[in-house]
């Protein structure tokens, strides 16, 4: 997870991200192609949206949405290079859209993420701890994080996505780990 | 303390793993099986395209008599442009004029002048249409507007400065625009070829000294004795009060003419504001 060196896309055995060769075909109408990309891709939007703080129901509905964008949005693709970019854009844009349309889902991230039972009971104390941490964080500091550490996005591709200078979003990533790692030594003072 | 990118790196994983693989190639397949469009984002953009193109058309409509110090009148000029850019637009001389008439009435006569200037000017690039238009004058054809109120103007234009009354017609046509119209008045006889009666009187030609221009003889006619244009150091007197009233009917100006004391057919035919005889 992360980290991969993307200069020759990604996996050539079907994991993430799709390689070149799959976006392409996908890009040049290969159905087949562009339904294994979406549904590697789909629990990893909602994989995303459940770190920001959506619920399971919320998430995965918000997530086929930006499926949907992604089939409709894909001859924008510039390259098969561009696509994670490209991807978590569609993605983030979907969850912001969602916000502005529904203040449920507004309200349930500005209450917090373990506040459902039905999450504490599928989560360990470890996952409850992130949860707890990334709960308190700012949403921009999350998703930076999140895209950063987690998708292992460049600082040039989370800026370009964010609508940051790339300078700013080193420093914000910096930032939030900070912040991250502060929150976790006061959940964990051991 | 334990690593915190880790655990998130470890929650996210765990997130993933709770999506089954079969929903996931549902959801996927449900995606792309969507329709590009909703059918309601269709018909808003339907409905929008229709509201504006009625709003476009009933504004059009509302600004097309406005008169310069309408508020719409910039609107029916821009319009005007558009249309002329997409060579749909209409020949609109004769809307100059009208315009012309209204605000000479309201006594600007400095922007009437140069409505005429504009609707004259448009005439050198067309000597079909000035052809005609003159042809029509002289057979006193139903042009009257046109008749009566190029004369109007090009009189003022040539002879305001010695029509008291009303500083500012003065001064307007003893600026440009009013040497400007008699100019161009004068470039357009030249560049048509007229009927044989073409060239006894025509507005804007009847001030200066007589001169011949062989361009403005008609092919197997006389050569025409062209008088020149106002020159600028001074239109010729003119005689008749009440040819620079704004909005009233000025005088022909034939009598007063050094160059042109025949009597104007046209003239005698109308009345310089009504067009009637």
């Amino acid at each position: 997870m992360g980290q991969l060196d993307r200069t020759e896309g990604g996996s050539e055995h079907g994991g993430w991200p799709p390689s070149y060769a799959q976006i392409e075909a996908a890009r040049s109408g290969d159905d087949d192609a562009l339904g294994t990309i979406l549904s590697l891709g789909y629990p990893k939007i909602v994989s995303f949206y459940r770190g920001m703080g959506l619920r399971w129901a919320d998430a995965e509905e918000v997530a086929s949405e930006a499926l949907e964008g992604m089939v409709r949005n894909l001859p924008k693709l510039r390259e098969a290079a561009a696509f994670e970019g490209w991807f978590w854009t569609v993605a983030r844009n979907r969850m912001r859209s969602r916000f502005r349309k529904s203040s449920r889902v507004e309200r349930e991230l500005e209450y917090g993420l373990v506040d459902d039972p039905a999450d504490l009971a599928a989560a360990t104390d470890e996952h409850a701890a992130i949860r707890a941490a990334l709960d308190q964080l700012p949403e921009r500091d999350r998703q930076i994080l999140w895209l950063r550490e987690v998708e292992g996005l460049t600082h040039e591709e989370i800026a370009s996505r964010l609508a940051m200078a790339t300078g700013a979003t080193r420093v914000a990533a910096l930032r939030a780990r900070r912040r991250l790692e502060e929150i976790y030594a006061k959940l964990h003072p051991e | 303390m334990r690593d915190p990118i880790h655990d998130l790196r470890a929650y996210a994983a765990h997130l993933e793993s709770e999506v089954p693989a079969e929903r996931a190639r549902a959801r996927a397949m449900a995606a792309m099986r969507a329709p590009s469009k909703s059918p309601r984002r269709a018909v808003v953009a339907l409905a929008t395209v229709g509201f504006m193109s009625i709003s476009n058309v009933a504004l059009a409509t509302a600004a097309d008599p406005a008169a310069p110090g309408d508020a719409l009148y910039g609107v029916d000029r821009a319009y005007e442009r558009i249309g002329a850019a997409l060579g749909i637009s209409g020949d609109h001389r004769f809307e100059r004029l009208e315009e012309a008439v209204i605000v000479l009435a309201a006594g600007d006569a400095e922007t009437a002048l140069s409505l005429v200037q504009e609707s004259l000017s448009g005439l050198l690039d067309d000597p079909e249409t000035a052809r005609a238009m003159l042809a029509q004058l002289e057979n006193g054809a139903d042009v009257s507007l046109l008749q009566s109120q190029v004369r109007l103007m090009v009189e003022i234009a040539r002879n305001s400065a010695e029509t008291a009354g009303d500083d500012a017609l003065v001064g307007a046509a003893n600026g440009a625009p009013g040497q400007d119209i008699a100019e161009i008045a004068r470039k357009i006889r030249e560049s048509v070829d007229l009927p044989e009666q073409a060239g006894q009187d025509y507005p804007g030609e009847n001030g200066g000294p007589p001169s011949t221009t062989p361009a403005g003889s008609a092919p197997g006619g006389p050569p025409s004795t062209t008088p020149n244009v106002t020159p600028p150091g001074g239109p010729p007197p003119i005689t008749t009060p009440g040819a620079t009233a704004p909005g009233g009917p000025p005088s022909t100006g034939d009598d007063a003419s050094p160059s042109d004391s025949r009597p104007s057919k046209n003239t005698e035919k109308t009345s310089p504001t009504t067009g009637k005889p």
